[in-house]
């Protein structure tokens, strides 16, 4: 069942790995986005969207340089593939679209 | 960035525990470095609890091990592994076809005699096991003490009443008795003689009860309540009326000796597992006290007892074995007041029935063949398990010295990154493959062996292709077999040095010292087995013409002798004699109780008054018309022949009566008076020893009296044609005066030879399993001794241009073997020794068994090996030399 549909969380860490581009690793993406959206977020969270994002071919990946911090493992770096950006296009553009059909009175007097 | 820390060794051990590979390196790198930033955050405190947290949370689907893939991968590739095994054997095979050919053949005789003795072993041990409640039912036997010892299978005929009042805590009790007779039957108002029926019993309706057979066609059990009725088994039934017309077959009349007419009341189907209540048709108790049937079983004697009246017992199943036997001894008691003033006692006891296929001293039944010698299932067990080790031991042998040919595969696996494991893996797939193959072979071996040799495997013993029990067997010996077979040689072609296995010039020189102790002492143990059989074969063959060969003092020669029917009249007795004595080919005729030797024999208790003491003694008895002497040519060491009188109480004794009286010379005895019967007889002559039985028994204590109801006739009638004439005209004066009687002759010389009938078996069996031990062990030496040609080529060929002579060659390439025969010898000859003194122990009179009979079974062995590779040492010690050499 996995098409190209975006959650919602998988769509905020699409767009991190934009932001952080080629320092796109799963700590960063963690820090960067609960940083960005003031959520508490864990590192298996990160782990698990990533990998799904890989598997759906949205991210492409490789591996980078090891760090001492890390006990000297390397990092994977992920990007986003093409697929990944036709897919973030695709998302906002239904959001959008949607959101411009929403009537101006539905937006009065909301309790 | 200051400092780093480790995360805790226990949860970095469970992550990477549990994480696959391909995800470890950057998920352990982002735990560590979340966990160094929480420290340097937060401080040390709780940072381990932390990561445990993280370890614990990370367990998740793309974290953990494909185990599903990988599970599917193992199996791919034990598919694989064992495919390529499979097919690297088949060629191996067929690269080594002299090799494949003895090793398989070799395991498929061992497994085929295994399997055939397994099934024979099998089915005497499971007689009567499948009876429902088998535990529960007892025979009740008779045992005599007092003058004479003695042991009985049946009872007494009030005894069965007296247990159906008296007994409490049965659940059925159910006396019969077995019976045989010429049967006939009436088809279309023609009167159809079905020949003579063992199979019968007089029971009532308790039998069907005591053995479950409840499995009925038409009638019922109660129908046996009434007189002149019987019951018969389905199969009894279609062979009498040819048909399966089975409710047309009820009141049908069927008549005994032809005058007992009873009515089928009932047809039942007899059960399909082994048993020993074989009985086919089932004559109504009460037809006993309505018809002349009585005489015979209708006696209210307690002190007379016969083999044919059985009483069986079933136990209630709460009732206490231990309450039963108290009952037994009240038994005891009542019986002793009723044989009041016998000098004997007659004491009651249970053979269970999971003893009655097996106990030597009461037999079966009456009709049925001997019962099975239980220690016989056990030697025979072991000569099976030891012809399988045989065939194992080959197969050790050569795939060991055939190692080499498998060094370069080994050296290339090993190269290649095989682990050891990976190679003893694939050799012992070889090995489980030849297996099976073996085992494909020996089940058709093992089918027609059991039916070719019918005269020593029981009817009825077959493969049971219907029970899993056998099948999963066969998988049980191709991987027992194949495991325990492959797994040396598996072992030392798997730990060759893969340098060493791929140079050239690879020579077993290092590894295969290494097993030849074991290849030596294998050899060894393989003639040891055979060297032991041939001998005690040897040893039963000899001891049996000894018994057949030995004076039995008394002329056996053209003796013929037959017995006119029990119920029958004297004057119709009288009638053949005459006849017979009229037949001109016939010499002499005389007419007697017993003939010297029978089977069954026939004690009587003497009382002698020595001085003071009286002596009680239990001698056998025969009797027979003045002629017996001189018929049988037994001479008279002292006084006289009987007198034809029968109120002359006279007797005739043998030298060891004689010697038991305490006499020691013949004269001394004559005139002594022996109360016999409670009437005096008087000692008239001694007769010189003679064996009346066989040689299993020594020389007992004879008495011979004058009688005149004899019912043997015997004669001597000459051999070759003369023979045949006599009994062509014998049969027709039998016919003559006893219309439709069956007449048996017997030949004296014939009776003699059937009491070595089961030793004649032992030793036919026997001969069979050293023939097979030798087959299978010379298999392994032809195949040992084209290995170390193959290996020895080039030295013979060097020898060869030395001036070495083929014999010289010859020997050299054929030493090892008979020192290890020698070798062998040594061990054998004491164990044979051994063994053949444990069998002679059963006879009276053994023959010696002089040291030849051991040496030859050494040199037989050494000549039987010599001459098997004759052919293969022969073509390598007269090749031209030019032929191994020539590459170099």
């Amino acid at each position: 069942m996995k098409g190209t549909n975006l959650g919602e969380f998988e769509e905020l860490v699409l767009l991190t790995v934009g932001i952080l581009y080629d320092n796109a690793y799963s700590v960063a993406i963690q820090k960067e986005l609960s940083k960005q959206s003031g959520r508490k977020i864990t590192i298996s969270s990160i782990h698990s969207a990533v990998y799904r994002l890989e598997e759906k071919g949205l991210l492409n990946s490789r591996m980078g340089d090891m760090a001492k911090i890390r006990g000297g493992k390397r990092k994977r770096i992920f990007t986003i593939s093409k697929a990944g950006k036709v897919a973030l296009a695709k998302a906002s553009e239904i959001r959008n679209k949607l959101r411009s059909q929403i009537p101006e009175v539905a937006w009065q007097n909301l309790s | 960035m200051s400092e780093f820390s480790n995360p805790p060794r226990r949860a970095l051990k469970l992550l990477r525990f549990y994480c696959s590979e391909e995800r470890l390196e950057e998920i352990e790198g982002d735990l560590c470095e979340v966990y160094n930033e929480f420290i340097r955050e937060r401080g040390k405190k709780y940072s381990k609890i932390f990561y445990w947290w993280l370890v614990v949370k990370n367990f998740r689907s793309y974290a953990l091990k494909r185990k599903k893939m990988k599970n599917k991968g193992l199996i791919d590739g034990l598919f694989m592994f064992l495919k390529h095994n499979i097919l690297i054997t088949w060629r191996n095979l067929l690269k080594h076809k002299n090799t494949s050919v003895i090793n398989i053949a070799g395991l498929a005789i061992g497994i085929a005699s295994f399997l055939s003795i397994y099934t024979i072993v099998q089915y005497e041990l499971s007689f009567n096991k499948e009876v429902p409640d088998a535990n529960r039912i007892y025979r009740i036997t008779s045992s005599f003490s007092g003058s004479f010892k003695s042991t009985n299978r049946g009872v007494a005929v009030p005894v069965s009443g007296h247990v159906k009042e008296t007994f409490t805590g049965m659940e059925t009790v159910s006396p019969f008795h077995n019976f045989s007779a010429k049967v006939s039957i009436y088809k279309e108002d023609v009167k159809e003689d079905m020949g003579r029926q063992r199979t019968i019993i007089l029971a009532d309706e308790s039998y069907f009860d005591l053995v479950s057979l409840d499995d009925w066609i038409v009638g019922s059990k109660e129908s046996m309540r009434d007189p002149f009725k019987v019951v018969l088994t389905a199969s009894q039934a279609e062979k009498y009326f040819g048909n399966k017309n089975y409710q047309g077959m009820m009141d049908k009349e069927i008549i005994y000796r032809d005058s007992l007419k009873v009515y089928v009341s009932g047809i039942v189907r007899a059960p399909e597992y082994a048993n020993d209540f074989g009985f086919t048709e089932f004559i109504s108790y009460p037809s006993i006290s309505a018809s002349w049937l009585k005489e015979r079983f209708g006696s209210d004697d307690w002190s007379s007892t016969n083999s044919s009246s059985q009483l069986f017992i079933k136990l209630h199943p709460e009732s206490n074995y231990e309450d039963v036997l108290s009952q037994m001894d009240e038994l005891d008691k009542y019986v002793q007041e009723q044989n009041e003033g016998q000098d004997w006692i007659q004491s009651y006891n249970l053979q269970p029935l999971a003893d009655l296929h097996y106990n030597q001293d009461f037999g079966i039944f009456d009709y049925s063949g001997s019962s099975t010698h239980k220690p016989t299932l056990t030697v025979l067990s072991i000569v099976a398990i030891f012809l399988l080790l045989i065939a194992v031991f080959n197969f050790i042998n050569l795939e060991t010295v055939q190692s080499t040919n498998k060094s370069k595969e080994v050296g290339v696996r090993k190269v290649l990154g095989s682990g050891r494991f990976h190679l003893v893996g694939r050799f012992l797939t070889e090995s489980v493959l030849i297996t099976f193959f073996a085992v494909i072979i020996s089940i058709p071996l093992a089918h027609y062996g059991l039916i070719f040799f019918d005269e020593f495997v029981p009817e009825g013993a077959v493969l049971r292709y219907q029970d899993i029990g056998f099948w999963f067997l066969l998988i049980l010996l191709t991987f027992g077999v194949g495991l325990l077979a492959g797994a040396y040689p598996s072992w030392i072609t798997s730990s060759f040095v893969p340098i060493k296995a791929l140079k050239s010039g690879f020579n077993l020189k290092s590894t295969s010292m290494r097993g030849s102790w074991l290849r030596k002492a294998l050899i060894s143990f393989q003639f040891l087995f055979s060297q032991l059989l041939i001998v005690v074969t040897f040893a039963v063959v000899l001891q049996i013409s000894f018994m057949l060969d030995k004076e039995l003092g008394f002329e056996e020669e053209g003796v013929i002798y037959l017995f006119t029917p029990w119920y029958e009249t004297d004057e119709k007795k009288e009638l053949l004699l005459n006849e017979i004595a009229r037949i001109p080919e016939v010499q002499e005729i005389s007419m007697n109780g017993a003939p010297p030797v029978q089977n069954g024999y026939s004690t009587n208790t003497v009382k002698y008054q020595k001085g003071e003491d009286e002596l009680m003694l239990n001698p056998h008895q025969k009797s027979g018309d003045t002629s017996y002497l001189h018929f049988y040519g037994i001479e008279l060491l002292a006084g006289t022949n009987l007198r034809p009188n029968e109120s002359a109480n006279e007797m005739l004794i043998n030298e060891t009566f004689m010697k038991d009286l305490g006499f020691e010379m013949p004269r001394d005895v004559i005139g002594l008076n022996l109360e016999l019967n409670k009437k005096d007889y008087r000692v008239v002559g001694v007769m010189e020893d003679f064996h009346f039985r066989s040689m299993h028994h020594p020389i007992q204590p004879l008495m011979l009296r004058y009688n005149e109801s004899n019912r043997c006739i015997a004669m001597k009638a000459g051999s070759g044609d003369q023979l045949e004439r006599t009994i062509d005209k014998l049969t027709e004066k039998w016919d003559a005066v006893y219309g439709e009687i069956p007449l048996t002759i017997n030949f004296m010389d014939e009776t003699v030879s059937k009491f070595y009938e089961s030793e004649r078996k032992t030793s036919k069996l026997a001969s069979l399993a050293t023939g097979l031990a030798i087959f299978i062990s010379c298999l392994g030496l032809i195949g040992l001794i084209s290995f170390t040609i193959v290996q020895k080529s080039k030295e013979m060929g060097i020898r060869k241009v030395l001036g070495a002579s083929v014999l010289q060659i010859g020997s050299i390439l054929s030493r090892e073997f008979v020192i290890l025969i020698l070798v062998s010898f040594a061990i054998a000859t004491p164990l044979s020794y051994f063994a053949i003194s444990k069998w002679l122990e059963d006879f009276a009179y053994q023959t010696e068994i002089s040291w030849w009979v051991y040496g030859l079974g050494g040199l037989a062995s050494v000549i039987i090996a010599l001459a098997s590779i004759f052919a293969k040492v022969w073509k390598a010690s007269t090749s031209n030399p030019i032929e191994s050499l020539r590459y170099e």
